[in-house]
């Protein structure tokens, strides 16, 4: 129940590795932040310097207004949930849920109320007595939250809490850490490698790469208005399609030609097949646009916004392509199609329903809906259009 | 068809049961002997008088006398418990410290802590005697615990390091953030994980101290009179081969029962590996 505040926080390892860089970040009270990115990205030391694990570079870290930089961990008033659990292995469910109140010295019968009703928010009454060893792998994961809610304190850190269970475990915990906020209307910053999690979990979502945030949204934000590239590639299940090509403008308005930027285009433009024109919307002609005419840039489709069905492809003449089917997975209620354009690009569609009639090598026409077209800048990979 | 296989498994196993009896028959022989031996005469009938050296002194050869056993005892079970302390004492802060923290030299110390540990202690004496002379530690108990346990704590650190490596950050992390300090962290959470890496050391060490001999006879000149003197008393004098066996059987035996008994108390700690705690 607190706020944190993240300012200017640089952390430099011992051996020159530079692992988060200007990290500025603030976070109000009972917000579910999550930090997300690809392993290596500076998510998790970010954590660890929140929880006073490792020291911190430069910049200055505080929780509720104060500053913390040199509070040590043990009185930052934190919790943590490590991935690997980190359950006491010599001590039972009790005494590894009593630890915390037992080291800052709460009177023997408040720890057990407070432990008993912990265990029951977490169904873990009936293993009380257990050791860690003779758990499973969501039940220790629960003995972990337990550990860290009996302590009710200002800020509750997870770092991948999930990754060690399997899939279906996985979705049952992440109801349940989402229902445990609720109930505790609390602060929580959440770690994750999983855009899933991400997007399902948080109220505000913090992606990073390199140690360097890329974007702080909501979920929805993140998703409908992603700032680069990388964004909008992250997030998103199967991810964003991308076709790179050049912006160009005749009568009939602004246009994507798509080819293939990173060969030698002079000869690709040689034996070319016929180009393909993917039509911008006449609102999207404004002069920052306009100031990338002619120059490479990279079209982004969510693969739920390309469309097949006939009227759709009807409809949106001006950004129909002609594809060559590769393989059609039915996953009951919606269909993945993967597809390969005339110069051998990769696209995924998403229909919402069930696809019989494609075959491997068909020829389809499928059409891009104009509303939802992302424009990167071929070299900054910064948002152009979203 | 489970049934089947899990007969096969027992014939299987009554096959290993009788393989390992034949061999455990070379290591039964003796001990069986001993207890034989410590309770009959020379001529096979029972007797408790051999044991005579437990309340009084007991004449042995052409009037050689032996003591009463307990202050012997006594001074082997100190010896070996000081050995033990003092080792475990040591061992576990610095296997930590070069397990857990980074400092200049720690990859030159690792190294060199093999290298000593393959010292063959025997190779050293001499040096030792000057040693234990310079400081005054000659004739004392006290010097050649130090010796013994400078010559094993390389071996030993090592040993604990590997215990100590295998705790995960996590844990200690954990409980840092649940509000113990450093040390508790160390005494409530670390401590009790490495326990049996730590039984192993003070087992081992109390067993080497229990039945060190060369050591105490080359320092403690001509006035040792621990067990294992105790028990070479019956069988050398001046020179001069005396071997009352039925003596020797008991005294063996009575030199035998600590170990025994120390082995079946730490049994459960030494196969107790704690874990389950940790996913990685």
């Amino acid at each position: 129940m607190a706020t944190v505040g993240l300012n200017e926080v640089v952390k430099v390892y011992d051996n020159g590795v530079l692992a988060v860089q200007d990290f500025n970040l603030q976070i109000e009270d009972k917000e579910f932040i999550i930090l997300v990115g690809p392993s290596g990205c500076g998510k998790s030391t970010v954590l660890r310097m929140i929880a006073g694990l490792e020291s911190i570079t430069e910049g200055e870290i505080s929780i509720d207004g104060k500053v913390v930089n040199n509070v040590s961990a043990k009185d930052r008033d934190i919790a943590m949930v490590f991935q690997n659990y980190a359950l006491y292995p010599h001590m039972t469910v009790y005494d590894n849920i009593a630890f915390a109140l037992k080291m800052r010295k709460v009177p023997k019968d408040e720890i057990d109320n407070r432990v008993r009703h912990a265990a029951e928010t977490l169904q873990l009454t009936e293993l009380l007595d257990r050791k860690p060893k003779q758990l499973s792998g969501g039940q220790r994961q629960r003995v972990a939250l337990g550990r860290a809610i009996v302590r009710e304190p200002k800020v509750f850190l997870m770092d991948e809490p999930l990754s060690n269970l399997d899939a279906k475990l996985r979705v049952e915990m992440r109801v349940q850490i989402t229902k445990l906020y609720q109930q505790l209307q609390t602060t929580i910053i959440y770690v994750t490698h999983d855009q899933t999690e991400a997007m399902t979990m948080g109220t505000r979502i913090v992606v990073m790469k390199d140690g360097i945030v890329q974007q702080v949204a909501t979920p929805t934000d993140l998703y409908n208005l992603p700032v680069n590239l990388f964004v909008a590639r992250f997030i998103g299940m199967p991810p964003m399609n991308t076709i790179e090509g050049r912006l160009g403008k005749d009568e009939a308005g602004l246009f994507v030609c798509a080819e293939p930027i990173g060969t030698d285009s002079k000869e690709q433009s040689t034996h070319a097949v016929d180009s393909v024109k993917l039509y911008l919307l006449p609102r999207y002609e404004t002069e920052e646009v306009l100031a990338h005419l002619d120059r490479p840039v990279i079209l982004g489709i969510r693969p739920e916004h390309i469309y097949m069905e006939p009227e759709d492809v009807e409809r949106y003449s001006d950004t129909k392509l002609q594809v060559k089917a590769e393989v059609v997975e039915m996953l009951g209620a919606e269909s993945y199609l993967y597809l390969k354009t005339q110069w051998d690009s990769n696209l995924t569609a998403r229909i919402n329903d069930q696809v019989h009639d494609v075959r491997y090598d068909d020829m389809i026409t499928v059409a891009l809906d104009p509303d939802h077209i992302h424009l990167f800048d071929y070299e900054t990979e910064v948002s152009i259009i979203h | 068809m489970l049934i089947k296989k899990r007969e096969d498994q027992v014939k299987g196993a009554w096959r290993y049961i009788f393989l390992l009896s034949i061999f455990s028959l070379i290591i039964v022989i003796p001990y069986a002997w001993l207890v034989a031996r410590a309770f009959t005469t020379n001529t096979g009938e029972f007797t408790l008088s051999n044991w005579s050296f437990m309340w009084k002194e007991t004449p042995y050869f052409r009037g050689l006398v032996l003591p009463v056993v307990w202050k012997s005892f006594g001074l082997s079970l100190l010896f070996a418990s000081g050995t033990a302390i003092l080792m475990l004492a040591l061992t576990i802060p610095t296997a930590y410290a070069i397990s857990r923290t980074k400092f200049p030299g720690r990859p030159l110390l690792t190294k060199l802590m093999i290298i000593l540990d393959a010292f063959p202690t025997v190779a050293l004496l001499i040096g030792f005697f000057y040693v234990l002379n310079a400081f005054g530690l000659m004739n004392s108990y006290f010097g050649v615990i130090l010796i013994k346990v400078g010559m094993s704590l390389p071996g030993t650190i090592w040993l604990m390091k590997s215990f100590f490596d295998h705790v995960p950050w996590e844990l200690e992390w954990a409980a840092i953030v649940d509000g113990a300090t450093r040390f508790k962290t160390f005494t409530k959470i670390i401590i009790p994980v490495v326990k049996p890496g730590a039984a192993v050391i003070l087992i081992n060490s109390f067993l080497s101290g229990w039945g060190e001999y060369i050591l105490l006879n080359l320092f403690i000149i001509g006035k040792s009179t621990t067990m294992s003197t105790f028990i070479g008393m019956t069988l050398n004098n001046e020179g001069k081969i005396a071997v009352p066996f039925g003596i020797l059987a008991a005294a063996s035996l009575l030199y035998v029962i600590p170990v025994v008994i120390l082995f079946s108390i730490s049994q459960k700690t030494l196969l107790s590996v704690q874990q389950g705690g940790i996913k990685n």
